[in-house]
């Protein structure tokens, strides 16, 4: 029996120590030869110590222009030619026209953004009651509203660009193009609402595609 | 004043205060509906947002001068009356929309400010306290384990002495000769020789226990699967890509653009945090560390002068000698963010590692996907030369358009 238990305990102990095996999810694993894994360059987000703020990402001297035609399209590098004023939200309102022209597949990516980019807040048909606002977060009027219905789309691109209100500027998320494909579908959102308070028009409000 | 008389003067009078308490409470019901359809965008009844706080408005102001303002501000800042001019310069020097309502209904937002004013603050919960409570220190086991050491080598040290000294007493005591001088070594061997049997178990226990040890070590080389650092501020994926239905897309924007998914901004953030300051739990302590990062004044809503970038740790890191791009895989790919990321917005509090990132991981992955090649604009002009050679899409897997190349990922 004696001699039974003595092989056994090792053998006891070995599998217990493997059963606690342990790794520390804090911390990345070990790295064999990490020269070929670490980037000797700036990385975009690693620290940089030759700027008094560390950031590696820097701002694009002004007035640079994006190059690139598989990500920005010719009216993605145009600088935006209007303040952020109520002048120049005024001025954009009566100047600024949607230069996209409507088609179902532009409609269709802007739904697609819409979703992306908007509804948390606007909600699914624009009433202004997304999963966010239901969470108690910022309510923004509905685009059916009577302060929003007839706003020229030279002020929701404006709106956009540079934020309104309680809602922040989203440049810096959408290229020019998809901001105006938003546009082209809140629009027909806000035609679907019209549509479908007068009783008479309810089966063309059905949801578009 | 009869009895009949007051009777009827009761009759007369009752409809009249119900109808007036009706009209009241259908008033204020109108006012919060108003409320959060024209007025909630800027102003909350508690605290400053773009506009002041509304609390006592009617205080501070005559009725026929909030309907004056409310229909038509900028005329009064305009005409140069002094109160609207003070408020327009108090508050950022922000236009406050012009609102084409009825008198009536203005006298009904103030009717429901008012009310939402009364109602007493909710008492914070025992939630709020957890955020401060400190998180348990970990402790130093092993510093615990080097002194218990030391304090057993130290015991058997003066118990060896003690007995060394009994052993000679009793020799000499006895008249016994003193035992030959042995080395260290020597005694130790004379020690072995009559412990065999422990030697053995003790030789096939740290030879088993070392290869399953190594064993781990080994396979978790250059894996971080799973690896889960803390973050600098207590980001939870699960509440805002879950529960508040926040598309991945709208932080992490560039993951269709570009090669990086990219870290949002803190101006990303304040996109709501503007107007969401506080959590339920830990959310207040949290949020304020974005307002610090910016320097931001939420009493204000004006942004300091030294702001700090906020130092995410990184999870996801390709060794850099493989590379990898997300607009490929999420714009050209159509993959889902949770192929390889996991369900993140239903498991994560604290961003993880789902994936092992290895090149198999890799490689597995493009011999089993089939190119979404249909209706792809991408691949307009190569999606038919392929259908000639392969024959239906479902063969068009990654592997056939070079997707096992060394040079795709390495070079």
């Amino acid at each position: 029996m004696k001699k039974l238990l003595s092989y056994i305990v090792p053998f006891a102990f070995v599998a217990l120590a493997a059963s606690c095996h342990y790794t520390d999810t804090t911390k990345p694993g070990h790295e064999y030869m990490p020269d070929m894994y670490r980037s000797p360059s700036y990385e975009t987000y690693s620290s940089n110590p030759n700027f008094p703020d560390s950031i590696t990402a820097r701002h694009p001297v002004k007035g640079t222009i994006a190059r690139g035609s598989a990500v920005y399209s010719d009216l993605d590098r145009l600088p935006y030619a209007y303040e952020n004023t109520p002048e120049g939200y005024e001025k954009a309102g009566i100047e600024l026209k949607n230069p996209i022209p409507l088609t179902t597949e532009n409609l269709a990516e802007g739904k697609r953004l819409y979703f992306n980019f908007c509804q948390a807040c606007h909600g699914e048909t624009g009433m202004g009651d997304g999963p966010v606002v239901q969470r108690n977060g910022p309510v923004p009027p509905a685009y059916s509203s009577e302060a929003l219905k007839n706003l020229p789309e030279g002020k929701m691109f404006h709106s956009i660009q540079y934020g309104k209100n309680m809602m922040g500027s989203h440049a810096a998320q959408l290229t020019v193009s998809q901001r105006w494909k938003i546009i082209q579908y809140v629009q027909t959102l806000q035609i679907d609402a019209t549509a479908s308070v007068a009783p008479a028009n309810e089966t063309n409000a059905a949801p578009k595609q | 004043m009869s009895k009949l008389s007051f009777k009827r003067y009761f009759k007369f009078c009752l409809p009249a205060v119900l109808l007036a308490l009706f009209s009241f409470s259908s008033s204020a019901q109108d006012g919060e509906a108003l409320f959060k359809s024209q007025c909630s965008a800027c102003h909350a009844v508690k605290e400053k947002l773009i506009g002041p706080a509304l609390m006592g408005m009617e205080k501070r102001h005559k009725e026929d001068w909030l309907i004056k303002w409310i229909k038509n501000s900028q005329a009064m800042v305009k005409a140069g009356d002094p109160v609207a001019v003070k408020l327009f310069n108090d508050n950022n020097k922000v236009a406050m929309t012009s609102f084409n309502l009825s008198d009536d209904e203005i006298r009904s937002i103030i009717a429901y400010v008012k009310a939402e004013a009364e109602k007493p603050e909710p008492v914070a919960t025992t939630g709020g306290q957890a955020g401060t409570a400190p998180v348990e220190k970990e402790q130093p086991i092993a510093l615990y384990l080097i002194i218990a050491l030391l304090v057993l080598a130290l015991l058997s040290a003066i118990l060896a002495k003690v007995q060394n000294t009994l052993a000679t007493t009793v020799r000499q005591k006895e008249g016994l000769p003193e035992p030959a001088e042995m080395s260290r070594w020597q005694s130790f061997v004379t020690w072995a020789r009559s412990n065999k049997k422990l030697i053995a178990v003790l030789l096939i226990f740290f030879t088993l226990y070392g290869t399953v040890k190594a064993w781990y070590a080994l396979q978790a080389i250059g894996i971080s699967q799973g690896y889960t650092p803390a973050q600098p501020i207590a980001y939870s994926h699960k509440l805002h890509a879950g529960d508040l239905q926040i598309q991945c897309i709208y932080c992490h924007s560039g993951a269709e653009r570009g090669k990086a998914a990219t870290i949002p901004s803190a101006s990303v953030c304040m996109n709501c945090h503007k107007y969401v300051r506080k959590g339920p739990e830990t959310g207040t302590e949290e949020i304020a560390k974005i307002y610090k990062a910016l320097d931001y004044d939420p009493s204000t809503g004006v942004y300091g002068p030294n702001q700090k970038p906020i130092e995410w740790v990184r999870v996801h890191n390709l060794p850099d000698l493989a590379y990898f791009n997300h607009a490929q895989h999420v714009s050209v790919g159509k993959i889902e963010c949770q192929t390889c990321h996991g369900q993140v917005q239903e498991t994560m509090t604290v961003a993880s590692q789902f994936s092992p990132l290895t090149m198999s991981w890799c490689l597995e992955c493009h011999k089993t996907t089939q190119v979404k090649m249909a209706g792809n604009g991408y691949y307009e002009q190569y999606h038919q030369k392929m259908l000639d050679k392969f024959g239906s899409d479902s063969l068009l897997t990654v592997d056939k358009i070079g997707g096992l190349e060394c040079s795709r990922c390495h070079y």
